[in-house]
């Protein structure tokens, strides 16, 4: 197995210029006549807008304009899925956050100081700030459509049956929190009007065709008149996937209306107090067995707290409720996954998209059933966890590469010297614990989102051999445009250095859908394949003439040299070649095409084809719990993971880290203090995300490299999988300590007093 | 407004500003864009610099609190074609993903370095505790930031 990936050991492409500071983000690029944007927002999550007096502060120094529901510029209902959004509140206020005004004005300074002159009053409403709450017939009703804005199901097999036959019945009731992307550049945009009525958009952001189809809608203007430029964007995790289209449209609404260039940045705080966060869940786990710990059937409610607006939220729901069953093969299924608004802010895309909340539970049952029939937390796994016999996910269909799970948990197993750790010292409250959680992740969109599986590359081989290549998937930090080279270096035969690749401008390439679900390496890269298999035909045909071999299949490239696969003292470098085909006047371009095959499946039942194809994941984790403060202190994780082929070692080292400490973050440090819908810890220093300091000690890995036929070099992906199974894990290994049953995510010192003492 | 003189990378800046003007904000105004703002409140510590020899977050800092004051940045370090070791391992070790922390990362552990040349992995850990990073889990930072060390001492006892 080779274990150093397809790449090159070269850094990646963007590291350098980040290094020493020379990397632009959003914030750093300015243009003449520049205006700064500011928004005034709602402090109430539940209101009727009585009063919104901008006289004052239109008067005051600096101010160019201030756009309120009455005079903005393009259409005020926006939203993703749903148009249940207003840019500016005309005159119900749903969420904390929400916006009211917007204004210009020559310095960010004057912007602020002039919002304080706005004469604001809001009647605040009953609002509605727990999901099950929201379900009641009397709760408040956010939107007309009713709080229960969309179910999802998966039916499968006879429950009936499975009841009245199991030995064994587990049923709890999960809670599990939500979690702030905490990127470390906050969202942010320019809209800067052109001469010729376009638009040019310059954002932080991993879904630039988002912008380009919502600012384009909210001008009413067509699609071409849109160009969005990806800045180097730092950090994204989902949370700037679908919110960077509000700072956006927030901007071009100030830029019309002035016609100056507009920046709009967002300060940390109301970044925090306004942007899309991880789903709280609360979920009811009911698991039928028998006495052997073989599982029949499982019956599951989700309820999904949406927020007060529905932006991806079915989409993230969508993903739960297909996962909620994890890797094992269950004959019997019946999952009800509802969205529910409330006042809450609203939930939106964060790595693992749902299947994180959902995979803590299906473990946290899964170790109870062990614990209850006296088996090894890994051997009840084992049992019914998906294997060459045991095929099918929760949609029924049967996978390619069930075995893998098995292998996942012997490498787990191996690694983290598992069986050492079963009897863990204690001394005293420092009580030790280890645990383990495992998952099964659908690569790419779900059936429900598969129109928009698509990837675009395009590729222009230069006269000097050098090429410049544009994907239509983007890098938000996590090292896609590192992955796209590798592919491309490797498809071509030729070394990485000759390959210029940088951030997605919407008019280099076709829409390519959103860079979500772990995508990126899959659907650019198969792009990437699908343009280099356009032009190296005809590199090839020329090489194999000017190395005199009559048959174009008998050349190859390597390392940049083209030679025939019998005569290997006779080469031709690939620059020569590629000087050739310009000598000839071949066209030298080409546009990669990516499309998943398409999938039959039914929303009904959950049954069909979910998803193009599966990986595995896993995490074992090492705990020391305090019992007299409830702090834990995380010793070792583990992480296997199931991807196919690694791409770039380093790459994937650093996804799997980071997505492990920030998986450590969600499921110990980070708790939202919510009062009436709004954050009262908006800031680093009362939410808490993990430091140098809270790392583990040892973080060990290893990787699966079983090819995967439809993946690039059969690659699947490692952005959502990273993070996944770390708060199962945590909970298994919290349990384990404290030899109780834990049912609530995050593990704060707090919750954990709070567990220990309700177990007394 | 009043004025400010400072010295940024041995270049001098003179500018009028309002007396609240964080250094950051300063900094940032007058072209300096490789000090980031993460928070503005001295909890990301992506803003660090290093001031008359003492590394310190920017963004709660007073332009007027560092009239005629020297400061370092990133670019103090070296550049592209000029790396420092730390910059060096940083990119070669992988500890670079989408690089918002890194320039003030940099300047955190430079400053632990000149202090502390033979740092333990308890020592590095600590040096960047107030420098929040959520791609990396700080794994490959600290190890470079070791690797950098090393390398220092090797080129020091070459000399
Ligand atoms: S911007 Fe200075 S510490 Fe965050
Ligand atoms: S590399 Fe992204 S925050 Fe550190």
């Amino acid at each position: 197995m080779n274990k150093k990936g397809l790449d090159q050991g070269k850094p990646r492409p963007d590291a350098k210029a980040k290094a020493t500071g020379k990397a632009l983000y959003v914030d750093d690029i300015k243009f003449p006549r520049m205006l700064h944007g500011y928004i005034f927002s709602s402090p109430l999550a539940s209101a009727k807008l009585e009063k919104l007096d901008i006289a004052k502060a239109k008067a005051a120094p600096g101010i160019h304009t201030i756009l309120t529901a009455d005079n903005l510029p393009g259409s005020n209902r926006i939203g993703m899925i749903f148009d249940d959004e207003e840019l500016l509140v005309s005159s119900r206020v749903r969420m904390s956050g929400d916006r009211l005004a917007l204004i210009a004005a020559e310095t960010q300074l004057q912007a602020k100081k002039a919002a304080e002159l706005i004469n604001l009053k809001l009647q605040e409403t009953p609002g509605v700030y727990d999901c099950r709450e929201a379900l009641s017939p009397s709760a408040p009703q956010i939107h007309p459509e009713g709080n229960v804005f969309k179910e999802f199901n998966v039916r499968r097999g006879n429950l009936d049956e499975t009841v009245l036959s199991s030995d064994i019945i587990i049923e709890e009731d999960y809670e599990i929190g939500g979690q702030e992307h905490a990127y470390l550049e906050t969202q942010g945009t320019i809209a800067v009007p052109q001469a010729d009525d376009s638009w040019h958009i310059y954002s932080t952001t991993q879904c630039p065709y988002y912008i380009r189809a919502r600012v384009s809608r909210f001008l009413g203007i067509t699609q071409n008149k849109v160009r969005v430029f990806q800045t180097v964007t730092g950090g994204a995790f989902g949370g700037k996937e679908d919110f960077p289209d509000e700072p956006a449209l927030c901007a071009t609404a100030l830029a019309k209306a002035t016609g100056r260039p507009v920046k709009v940045i967002y300060p940390r705080k109301y970044d925090m107090q306004s942007s899309t966060k991880r789903h709280s869940m609360k979920i009811k786990h009911k698991l039928f067995a028998t006495k052997q710990g073989q599982i029949k059937g499982v019956k599951l409610d989700i309820d999904v707290d949406a927020g007060a607006y529905a932006g991806l939220s079915t989409v993230v729901a969508e993903r739960a409720n297909i996962s909620s069953v994890g890797p094992y093969d269950i004959p019997n299924i019946q999952v009800k996954t509802k969205v529910i608004y409330t006042n809450n802010l609203y939930g939106g895309p964060y790595r693992g998209f749902g299947a994180p909340q959902v995979s803590a539970v299906h473990e946290a049952q899964i170790d109870k059933l062990a614990r209850t029939v006296g088996k090894d937390r890994i051997e009840i796994r084992r049992i019914n966890g998906m294997s060459a016999q045991k095929r099918k996910f929760a949609s029924g269909e049967e996978l390619a590469q069930p075995h893998l799970y098995q292998e996942l948990l012997n490498k787990l197993e191996k690694i983290s010297k598992w069986r050492t750790h079963l009897q863990p010292p204690s001394r005293g409250n420092l009580k030790e614990g280890i645990g383990i959680g495992t998952m099964i992740y659908g690569v790419n969109l779900h059936w429900g989102g598969q129109r928009l599986d698509r990837g675009a590359a395009y590729l222009v081989l230069l006269n000097d051999g050098s090429i410049s290549l544009a994907v239509g998937v983007t890098d938000m930090g996590q090292g896609a445009n590192a992955a796209m080279r590798t592919i491309c270096a490797a498809a071509l035969g030729i070394s990485e250095d000759l390959i210029q690749i940088s951030e997605v401008d919407t008019d280099k390439v076709p829409d390519s859908g959103p860079t979500v679900a772990s995508r990126a390496t899959m659907s650019g890269g198969r792009a990437v394949i699908d343009a280099v298999n356009r032009l190296k035909p005809k590199l090839d045909k020329i090489a194999a003439q000017m190395l005199d071999c009559e048959d174009p299949g008998q050349v190859e490239c390597k390392d940049g040299i083209y030679q025939t696969k019998s005569n290997q003292t006779k080469t031709v470098s690939f620059e020569k070649v590629v000087e050739e085909l310009y000598l000839r006047r071949i066209n030298p371009a080409a546009i990669g095409w990516y499309r998943s095959e398409p999938r039959q499946y039914d929303p009904e039942t959950g049954q069909g084809k979910a998803y193009a194809f599966y990986a595995f994941g896993g995490h074992v984790t090492r705990v020391q719990v305090d019992t007299d403060t409830g702090r834990v202190n995380v010793l070792e994780t583990t992480a296997v993971h199931d991807v196919g082929k690694i791409i770039n070692y380093q790459g994937i080292k650093g996804q799997v880290h980071g997505g492990t400490v920030q998986g450590l973050g969600w499921a110990l440090m980070e708790e939202f203090k919510l009062n009436k819908g709004k954050m009262m810890n908006a800031g680093f220093s009362d939410y808490l995300i993990p430091t140098s300091m809270d790392m583990p000690e040892k973080l060990n890995m290893d990787f699966i490299e079983e090819p995967q036929p439809q993946g690039p070099f059969g690659a699947k992906g490692i952005g959502e999988p990273s993070f996944i199974s770390v708060g199962a894990s945590v909970i298994s290994a919290v349990s384990h300590a404290l030899n109780q049953d834990l049912k609530i995510l995050p593990l704060t010192p707090q919750n954990i007093v709070e567990s220990i003492r309700k177990n007394d | 407004m009043i004025k400010v003189s400072l010295t940024v990378n041995g270049k001098k800046h003179e500018k009028e500003t309002a007396p609240d003007t964080s250094l950051l904000d300063f900094l940032r105004s007058i072209g300096v864009k490789s000090v980031k703002k993460g928070c503005g409140k001295g909890e990301c510590g992506a803003c660090g610099v290093i001031m008359d020899g003492v590394y310190c977050k920017s963004c709660i800092v007073l332009a007027i609190q560092a009239n005629g004051t020297e400061i370092k940045t990133v670019e103090s370090l070296g550049n592209a074609q000029n790396p420092h070791p730390l910059q060096t391992s940083f990119v070669d070790e992988g500890a670079v993903q989408c690089g918002y922390c890194i320039p003030s990362m940099l300047l955190a552990a430079k400053n632990m370095l000149d202090k502390n040349p033979e740092p333990d992995e308890k020592e590095i850990r600590k040096s960047l505790d107030g420098n929040l990073c959520r791609c990396t889990g700080y794994v490959k930072q600290i190890a470079a930031v070791k690797k950098a060390a090393k390398i220092m001492r090797e080129n020091k006892n070459d000399q």
